[in-house]
C-alpha cells in the first residue's frame, strides 16, 4: 500500500520538476524522478545509498547499482559555480526539501549569460590580462 | 660668427629637450588611460558576474521553494483521497 502510494506521489511529481531544470531526490539522495531523465536513478555525491546493503538496494529502487550525479565546483575559489554533469556551461544549484515528506527538490540553472557578459566586456583581451587572471577566480 | 652656430645648436638642443619631454609626458598618459580603460573594463565585468550569480540563486531558490511548496499541497491532498 505504502509502496503504491510512493509510486503514484514520484509520478504526480513530474509536472513539478518539468517546470524547471529540476530534480527530486529521495532521503538517501537518489534521483527519483527529473526533467532530464537520463538523471534518473542516479545518486547524488555523499549520498546515503552506498550505505544500504544490496538486498535493501533491490528492494526499494530493483537496482543494485547507482551513477553518480557529477556535480563539483567550478572552480576552487568559493564561487556558487558548479559544473553539472560535465557540461561546458557553469551551472548554480538550489535545492528544497519538501515539507512533510522525504524529498528534496534541486533545480539546476545554466550561466550562460556569463559569457554574454564577457564578451560585452569592454576592451576584453586587455582586462584579461590586466587582471592578472583574476577573472579565474569567477569562472577559473 | 661662430657665437651665432652656437647659438643656433643651444636653441635646437633646448628645443629637442623640450619636445622629448612632452613626448614622455604623452605616452605615460596615454598607457595610464589604457591601464585605467582595462581595469574598469574588469571591474566592470566582475560586478556583472557576481549579480548575474547573485541573481540568478536567489530566483532558483525562489522557484524551488514555490514547487516544494506545491508538491507538499498535492501530496497532502493525494494522502488525503487515498485514506478516503
Amino acid at each position: 500500500m505504502g509502496a503504491v502510494i510512493a509510486k503514484k506521489e514520484i509520478r504526480n511529481l513530474s509536472a513539478w520538476v518539468n517546470k524547471l531544470q529540476a530534480f527530486v531526490t529521495d532521503e538517501r539522495g537518489v534521483v527519483l524522478i527529473a526533467h532530464d531523465r537520463t538523471l534518473e536513478m542516479k545518486s547524488l555525491p555523499g549520498s546515503s545509498i552506498d550505505q544500504l546493503d544490496e538486498t535493501h538496494r533491490i528492494g526499494y529502487y530493483n537496482r543494485s547499482q547507482f551513477d553518480r550525479l557529477e556535480i563539483a565546483p567550478w572552480n576552487d575559489r568559493g564561487t556558487a559555480l558548479v559544473r553539472f554533469e560535465r557540461s561546458a556551461v557553469p551551472a548554480v544549484m538550489a535545492s528544497c526539501p519538501v515539507p512533510n515528506s522525504n524529498f528534496t527538490i534541486s533545480a539546476v540553472g545554466g550561466m550562460g549569460g556569463l559569457s554574454a557578459i564577457r564578451s560585452d566586456c569592454l576592451c576584453k583581451n586587455f582586462s584579461l590580462q590586466a587582471s592578472n587572471g583574476k577573472d579565474k577566480e569567477l569562472l577559473g | 660668427m661662430l657665437e651665432d652656430v652656437r647659438r643656433f645648436v643651444n636653441t635646437r638642443q633646448s628645443n629637442g629637450e623640450a619636445q622629448s619631454g612632452i613626448l614622455r609626458t604623452t605616452l605615460a598618459l596615454a598607457a595610464a588611460c589604457v591601464l585605467a580603460a582595462g581595469w574598469l573594463s574588469y571591474w566592470q565585468y566582475s560586478v556583472r558576474t557576481r549579480a548575474l550569480i547573485t541573481n540568478t540563486m536567489k530566483e532558483l531558490s525562489f522557484q524551488t521553494f514555490q514547487i516544494a511548496q506545491d508538491i507538499t499541497a498535492d501530496l497532502a491532498q493525494m494522502r488525503e483521497l487515498w485514506v478516503r
